[in-house]
């Protein structure tokens, strides 16, 4: 039976995190990192990137060989099937058994699948693995149906319009294209976008089967294609852990810990209570894990950390424009101020006369000072000011509103 | 009066700094966009040696070469912020590069007095005419301040023609000038924040004996640190750069203009990272028309300064890069705004006989007081 100090099952931005963290608070103690995928910590959020050529395998990495090395971690190929946390004892798939002193679930999430009536293989767009289909698929592709509308689904759907595939379509179940992260008037305005790329959107609407290479959706319309991927959101993975309090995720509290003595967890596999109400939410970006894991490292080497409750935020590539997801600007309350070009748009959303979000693509700038300033009181003329692309946020001085660290 | 406690500049690095790992998607962009990248650093690597505070040979000689131009930063799909990244790597290294000595035992070392007076007296009779403002004893309490901190020294020309145009619209000034009013900004260049920090705050001291309303300055780092030291102590002066106040006394001088086109340089803090590209096109537009090098002034090639000391080869590399731009456009020179952009070109330049110009050099040439005759009107 091997033994370890630390246990972190997981190859994600949580467990690496968590891992760095430990390493900084404990310079000797044994850290195990069991992961079931083919390679270590890899850049999931820019796998499109790589599909596309514009990265290099060793760009995909998270981190280097050395790093490894560096930090003392030993790593294990294998699946942990059961963890028994009375006995502090992880079981794996092969057989293998083994004890540790703290363990870390970070198993993330999977892609939902769903059976369609003649479709034989089903692509779905999570893991490296997915990506080297897909990549595989791309060389060949011609027209291609993506299921699903939500942000992996126009990720996708860009990948595969920048990659030069003329015949792209999107089956989409909600109205607009993009929820939660876009509200109607910014979905249209990708939509606009979107139609003129030539990428097909079929709104309310989803695949219904295939026969050969045709694909007939619900509303009975039809579309023609070769590919079809499937991007309708993920569910969280983790190993069975007897007594372990659960929901989709695994249930955890501010400091990253579950209701079981030394088990904690991290990142997409886990879900948190929304505070003042009995709703649990997963986690749902990058930055997020990354900070659960900083968190959950430091918990585990023994600190007493708890999550911070910043203001949400987001920056990465929506179809094929950079945007910034600031606060929560999308909300029945409050009043939004919206700016909208040809290049951009933008909105900002005050409630109660203050600063509650905003929403920018393309023209990002001000999106740090915009999430430094959540919160702080707004009068109109400002907020219709900020939404503007022109607005210069390094001038309002006197507020630690520009990011800029100077 | 100031209000930051002595560690905030590394513990603000800090912050922007890891969120920055935190944040990283990996899309690589900010390698792909930086101009020094000779090595073809990948982001795991650097990120690599940031998390685990053990280094390797390529990453620092990169974090050496550097020139903290922010390209990375203005990049990056996720507003991870590279260039502090950077900073915060500097900061960190375990050994400093015999290039930097110079930097670091002397610009902004206010601990070594003996050293700054040495330099002051050899500097001095380099500088002529402006020796007189190098280090003032006594300040006195005027509404326009000139900045010029250590580029007093500048080989531009810059800080004496920018008093001739003040002479010239008839205005009244004090200077502040010398190593011991530099900004800091060299030694913030090499992650020396304590340093870097002391010397604003000391700066911020010699500015409040004179209780401007405008301080103006021609060096896009100094500039960028009146902004600093305006948030940090809610300072009521206005930070201006020079041709940002020249604008402002347009109408008080008649101006000549050159009969080919000028193209313009962006510095990386004003135009960039300020955001403020246009005061210098405007007031080079009065003295000639100008040729744009990029799309937008966010594409301008870096100048390189910081790697007239790290690494002169990769250095003249961008230059020639701009040099060939400035040709290729058929423009007959290229002005700057920024003191630092002018030393760090004009070698490059000189040698293939394109003249570069400081803003305020030009404008000194290229008026006279408003309603004078010239010469062949008499
Ligand atoms: S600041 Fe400029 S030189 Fe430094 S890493 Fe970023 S792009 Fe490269």
């Amino acid at each position: 039976m091997a033994e370890t100090k630390y246990l972190i099952i997981g190859n994600g931005v949580a467990a690496i995190s968590a891992l760095q963290e430990i390493r900084h608070a404990d310079p000797s103690g044994s850290i195990l990192l069991v992961y079931d995928e083919g390679e270590p910590f890899y850049y999931r959020a820019s796998l499109s990137e790589w599909i596309s050529g514009k990265n290099s395998d060793d760009m995909v990495a998270g981190r280097t060989p050395e790093f490894y090395e560096n930090m003392k971690i030993t790593q294990l190929h294998g699946r942990v099937e059961r963890v028994d946390a009375e006995k502090h004892q992880a079981f794996l798939a092969d057989g293998e058994t083994i004890a540790y002193q703290k363990l870390l679930v970070a198993t993330g999430a999977q892609a939902n699948r769903f059976p369609v009536k003649g479709l034989g293989e089903v692509l779905v767009f999570r893991t490296l693995a997915d990506a080297r289909s897909l990549k595989e698929r791309a060389m060949s592709c011609r027209r291609a149906l993506i299921v699903g509308g939500g942000i992996l689904g126009l990720e996708l759907a860009g990948g595969l319009h920048l990659l030069g595939i003329e015949h792209v379509a999107i089956a989409h179940l909600g109205p607009f294209v993009g929820p939660p992260l876009l509200d109607e008037p910014a979905a249209e305005w990708l939509q606009e976008r979107m139609r003129a790329d030539r990428i097909v959107l079929y709104l309310e609407d989803t695949l219904d089967r295939v026969e050969g290479h045709m694909t007939y959706l619900r509303s009975g319309r039809t579309w023609e294609c070769d590919t079809i991927i499937q991007a309708i959101g993920v569910t969280p993975v983790f190993p069975e852990v007897s007594g372990l309090l659960t929901g989709r995720g695994i249930r955890i509290d501010d400091h990253c810990r579950t209701n079981l003595p030394d088990v904690y967890a991290a990142g997409d596999c886990t879900e948190r209570q929304v505070p003042g109400s009995d709703v649990w939410r997963t986690t749902r970006i990058w930055l997020d894990c990354s900070w659960q894991g900083n968190t959950v490292g430091r918990n585990m080497a023994g600190g007493d950390d708890s999550l911070e409750a910043k203001p949400f935020f987001n920056a990465s590539v929506l179809y094929t424009f950079d945007y910034s997801y600031i606060g929560e600007p999308h909300g029945e309350e409050g009043e939004a101020y919206r700016w909208q070009g040809k290049d951009g748009y933008c909105k900002v959303r005050v409630v109660d006369g203050k600063f509650a979000g905003a929403l920018k693509i393309t023209d990002r700038h001000g999106a740090m000072a915009m999430r430094e300033a959540v919160g702080l009181p707004v009068e109109a003329d400002l907020a219709t000011r900020m939404s503007h692309p022109d607005f210069q946020f390094n001038n309002v001085t006197g507020q630690d509103w520009d990011y800029l660290f100077y | 009066m100031m209000l930051w406690d002595g560690q905030a500049f590394e513990a603000s690095l800090r912050r922007i700094a890891e969120f920055g790992l935190e944040d990283c998607i990996g899309a690589n962009d900010c390698m792909r966009a930086c101009p020094v990248n000779r090595l073809h650093v990948n982001q795991n690597e650097l990120d690599s040696v940031m998390a685990s505070g053990v280094w390797t040979e390529r990453v620092k000689t990169f974090v050496t070469e550097c020139v903290q131009c922010g390209d990375c930063t203005l990049a990056c799909p996720a507003q991870a912020q590279r260039d502090h990244m950077m900073l915060l790597l500097k900061s960190r290294l375990p050994d400093i590069p015999k290039s930097w000595k110079t930097y670091v035992n002397l610009k902004g070392r206010r601990d070594r007095e003996w050293l700054i007076s040495l330099s002051n007296i050899m500097a001095r009779r380099r500088i002529g005419p402006m020796g007189k403002y190098v280090d003032k004893r006594s300040l006195e309490q005027k509404p326009l301040l000139f900045y010029f901190g250590c580029y007093i020294f500048s080989p531009s020309g810059s800080p004496l023609a920018t008093l001739k145009l003040a002479d010239r619209i008839g205005l009244d000034y004090e200077v502040l000038a010398g190593l011991r009013s530099c900004c800091g900004w060299p030694q913030y260049l090499m992650g020396r924040m304590g340093f870097a920090q002391q010397m604003l705050i000391h700066l911020g001291e010699l500015i409040d004996q004179v209780r401007p309303e405008v301080i103006v300055s021609g060096c896009a780092e100094c500039y960028v640190a009146l902004l600093r030291l305006k948030k940090k102590t809610a300072a009521k002066w206005l930070p201006l750069t020079t041709p940002e106040w020249l604008l402002r006394h347009a109408d008080k001088l008649t101006w000549n203009r050159l009969d080919q086109p000028i193209a313009y340089h962006d510095s990386c803090h004003i135009s960039k990272k300020v955001g403020h590209p246009q005061p210098a096109r405007d007031l080079l537009a009065l003295m000639a028309d100008i040729v744009e090098l990029t799309e937008s002034p966010q594409q301008s090639l870096c100048c390189g300064y910081y790697n007239i000391h790290a690494n002169p080869e990769l250095n003249h590399e961008l230059h020639l890069k701009k040099l060939q731009a400035v040709q290729e456009k058929g423009a007959a020179g290229m002005a700057v705004e920024c003191v630092t952009c002018w030393e760090s070109f004009i070698e490059t330049f000189e040698q293939a006989n394109v003249p570069v110009w400081d803003l305020m050099v030009m404008a000194e040439q290229f008026t006279r007081p408003a309603g004078h005759p010239t010469e062949a009107e008499v």
